[in-house]
C-alpha cells in the first residue's frame, strides 16, 4: 500500500440521540467532542481517560467503522470513503483493529489459521498457496509456529490475543488502533503480548493508536499521550512530560489516584496529606 | 459514625444465640484459619494445600494470575463450594469453630452477617429489580431481625455511611440507575451491614476507573478502622496490594507459593514467579524503556500441571531440584523470617543476595 500512515482527525464530534418517545424529552451526548489529533507514521499515541471519556468511540472513528456526526478523518492526506461503500472496504485495510476480548474477535468454529487466509482473500492478497505461506509466517512472528490448525477455545486468553494481533498484521496496515488490547490479560501476559506489540511496530513501522484506562501500560508503550474526558482532550503531549510534569487539573487528579508502586511510597504519600 | 456505633452494642447482645460466639468471652484473635485446604473436581485439584489465616483488624492480599484459585479458597472459606467441586481435605475454622462441624443453616446464618462478601461487577451482584436501599434492608430483616420500616431507616444511614450523596433518594434507585462505583459502594453498605468479622473482596475494585478505585480503597480502609473486621482482599493488582495490605498470600496453580508482610514481599521478593509478577508490571510512576521483563509461557493447566514446581517450565531459575515440589517453609537467616515464608528451592540463595 502507497503511503506512510499519517492520520488525521480533524474535530471530530459525534453525538449519539437517545429517547424522544412516550417518556419525554431526547437526551443528547456528546461523546465526542471537537476532538483534532495527529498520529505521525509509525508513532504509538495513547489514549487515557476514564470510562464514558469518549476514547472508544473515537477509537471507532480513527478505524472508520463509525462515522463522526462532523469532521472529518483522513489517511494520507485521504478522507475516509463511506461507511459500506466498496472504496470503504478497501480502505480497511490500511487501518486494524484490536478488541479487549479475544475470544469474541475471533470466530469458534473456524481454526485461526483459516481466519488469517480469509482476511487476506476478502482483500484479493496472493493466491491461496501465498496466503498458506504468509498465514504461517505471521503466526511464527507472533509467537504461535504451527499452530494454524487450532481453534480459539484451544487457546490461552495470550495466545488468542496473538491470533488477533496476526489476523490484523497480515494485512499491511499502516495503523493498528488497539483499544484495550491488553486490559483482560494477566500481568505475565501482558508483558508478552506489549512486547510483541513493540517489536511488530519496530519491525514493519506501524502507528499505533493505544486507547487503554491503563496509566501504566500506556506510559509505557507511547511516545505520545492524549487524556480525554468528556468527549475532549484536556492534555496531550511527549509521554515522559505528561506524567512528570501533568498541566490539566484532571490529568493530576488522574495521577493522584494511581495505586502506590510500594508500600513505602504510600506512606510517604499518606505523610505528605497528613 | 453513629450507625455502626449503635450496632456493636446491640449486636453484642443479639450474638448471645449465636453457634460461634456462644463459646463466651474467650476472644479469638485469629479470625479466619484455613489449614492444608483442598478443593478439587474429579478429575483435578483447583486449590492445593492451601494455610491462610487473616486476624482482627487485618487485612491478608491474595495475589495471582487467573485461574491460580485465589477466588476458589474464598468462595471454600465461606463454604460456598458445591457440585461438582469438593473439599477433599482441610480445616477452616472461623472465630475458632471447625465451619464443616455446622449445618447448613447455621452456616447461612453465618454468612451475610459475620462473614461478607463483595464481588468484582457489582451490577451484576444485585438484583436489578429491587430498590437498593430494599437490598440493604433486607440483609437487616434476615440476619438481625429488624422490622421492615427500622431496617430501612439504617439502610439509608448505612448508604451515607459509604459515602454516597443523597442516600435518602439514592435508597430508592434501582442499580441500573447507579454508576458502577456507586453499586460497589452499596455492595459494600450491604456487606457491612451487619459489621461482619470478616469482609472477603473478591477483585472488589478492578472494575473501577483510577478515582473511583482510590475512593473505595479509601473508604475500606476507614471502614476497617472503624469496625475493626479482618479483610481478605482478593487482587492480581500489586498497586492495589501496596495500597492496602498488611500481609500478602502470593498463589500460583493452585497452591500459595510466598507469604510475607506487605512490606518485605516488595523488599524481599523470594519466590522466582513473585520476582516476575514485580518485573513485569508497569507503573505509572516509574519509567521504562524497552522490553517489558515478561513471565513467559502461561499458568498450566490444573489438569496437566508439571512434576514437582508448577513454575517449573516458565522459571529462569529451574533446574533438577525443581522436580521435587518444594515446600513452603520459613526462609531462614532473614528478618522477620517467620512471617517470610516461600516455596522455592532457591529462596534461602535469594534471600542471602538481596541481603
Amino acid at each position: 500500500m502507497s503511503g506512510k500512515g499519517r492520520l488525521v482527525l480533524d474535530d471530530i464530534v459525534r453525538v449519539y440521540r437517545s429517547g424522544g418517545s412516550l417518556f419525554g424529552g431526547k437526551t443528547v451526548v456528546r461523546a465526542v467532542d471537537g476532538v483534532s489529533i495527529t498520529l505521525e507514521p509509525g508513532e504509538t499515541l495513547g489514549i487515557v481517560g476514564e470510562s464514558g471519556s469518549g476514547k472508544s468511540t473515537l477509537g471507532r472513528i480513527a478505524a472508520g467503522i463509525e462515522a463522526p456526526t462532523s469532521g472529518h478523518v483522513t489517511l494520507d492526506g485521504k478522507p475516509y470513503a463511506r461507511i459500506g461503500s466498496t472504496a470503504w472496504r478497501r480502505e480497511r485495510r490500511g487501518v486494524q483493529m484490536i478488541f479487549q476480548n479475544p475470544s469474541k474477535a475471533l470466530d469458534p468454529r473456524m481454526a485461526i489459521g483459516g481466519q488469517i487466509e480469509e482476511a487476506m482473500q476478502a482483500h484479493g492478497m496472493f493466491d491461496a498457496a501465498g496466503r498458506k505461506q504468509r498465514m504461517s509466517e505471521m503466526l511464527a512472528l507472533v509467537g504461535l509456529p504451527g499452530m494454524g490448525a487450532r481453534f480459539s477455545h484451544q487457546l490461552s486468553g495470550g495466545q488468542q490475543q496473538r491470533a488477533v494481533i496476526a489476523r490484523a498484521l497480515v494485512l499491511d496496515p499502516k495503523v493498528v488502533i488497539c483499544d484495550e488490547a491488553v486490559s483482560a490479560l494477566d500481568v505475565s501476559v501482558q508483558a508478552q503480548i506489549i512486547n510483541l506489540l513493540n517489536d511488530l511496530k519496530a519491525r514493519f513501522g506501524i502507528g499505533y493508536l493505544f486507547i487503554s484506562h491503563d496509566l501504566g501500560v500506556v506510559r509505557h508503550i507511547s511516545d505520545r499521550i492524549a487524556v480525554m474526558r468528556k468527549g475532549v482532550i484536556v492534555e496531550a503531549g511527549p509521554a515522559a512530560e505528561i506524567f512528570a510534569n501533568p498541566q490539566h487539573e484532571y490529568t493530576r487528579s488522574l495521577l493522584a489516584a494511581v495505586p502506590a508502586a510500594t508500600p513505602a511510597e504510600r506512606r510517604a504519600r499518606e505523610r505528605l496529606i497528613a | 459514625m453513629t450507625v455502626l456505633e449503635a450496632d456493636r452494642l446491640s449486636a453484642d447482645s443479639n450474638r448471645r444465640r449465636d453457634p460461634i460466639s456462644s463459646r463466651g468471652a474467650a476472644r479469638v484473635d485469629t479470625v479466619l484459619a484455613v489449614e492444608g485446604l483442598t478443593v478439587g473436581t474429579g478429575r483435578a485439584d483447583l486449590v492445593i494445600d492451601v494455610s491462610l489465616d487473616v486476624r482482627a483488624g487485618e487485612t491478608l492480599c491474595l495475589v495471582g494470575e487467573s485461574g491460580c484459585g485465589k477466588s476458589l479458597t474464598c468462595l471454600a472459606a465461606m463454604g460456598l463450594t458445591s457440585e461438582p467441586l469438593i473439599r477433599k481435605s482441610g480445616r477452616i475454622s472461623f472465630l475458632g469453630q471447625d465451619l464443616s462441624l455446622l449445618r447448613e443453616n447455621q452456616l447461612a446464618e453465618i454468612r451475610g452477617r459475620d462473614m461478607a462478601m463483595i464481588f468484582q461487577d457489582a451490577t451484576a451482584a444485585l438484583n436489578p429489580v429491587r430498590r437498593v436501599g430494599m437490598q440493604i434492608a433486607e440483609v437487616l430483616v434476615v440476619h438481625r431481625g429488624l422490622t421492615w420500616s427500622q431496617a430501612m431507616k439504617q439502610a439509608v444511614e448505612l448508604l451515607a455511611s459509604v459515602g454516597i450523596p443523597d442516600p435518602a433518594g439514592r435508597a430508592n434507585a434501582y442499580p441500573h440507575q447507579l454508576s458502577g462505583g456507586m453499586n460497589q459502594r452499596v455492595m459494600i453498605a450491604m456487606a457491612l451491614a451487619c459489621r461482619p468479622k470478616l469482609l472477603i473482596a473478591d477483585e472488589a475494585t478492578t472494575a473501577l476507573d483510577v478515582t473511583t478505585q482510590a475512593q473505595i480503597l479509601k473508604l475500606m480502609k476507614e471502614l476497617q478502622a472503624e469496625t475493626g473486621a479482618a479483610m481478605i482482599f482478593v487482587t492480581h493488582d500489586l498497586g492495589v496490594v501496596a495500597e492496602i495490605a498488611d500481609r500478602v498470600a502470593v498463589m500460583y496453580s493452585g497452591r500459595v507459593v510466598e507469604t510475607a508482610t506487605v512490606d518485605d514481599l516488595f523488599e524481599r521478593p523470594l519466590h522466582p514467579y513473585t520476582r516476575g509478577l514485580m518485573a513485569c508490571r508497569l507503573h505509572a510512576t516509574t519509567i521504562s524503556h524497552g522490553r517489558i521483563a515478561a513471565i513467559e509461557g502461561t499458568v498450566p493447566s490444573p489438569s496437566r500441571r508439571p512434576e514437582g514446581c508448577s513454575f517449573r517450565p516458565r522459571c529462569p531459575y529451574a533446574s533438577d531440584e525443581c522436580l521435587a515440589l518444594p515446600a513452603l517453609r520459613s526462609i531462614a537467616g532473614i528478618y522477620g523470617a517467620d512471617q517470610h515464608r516461600a516455596a522455592c528451592h532457591f529462596a534461602e540463595d535469594f534471600a542471602r543476595a538481596g541481603s
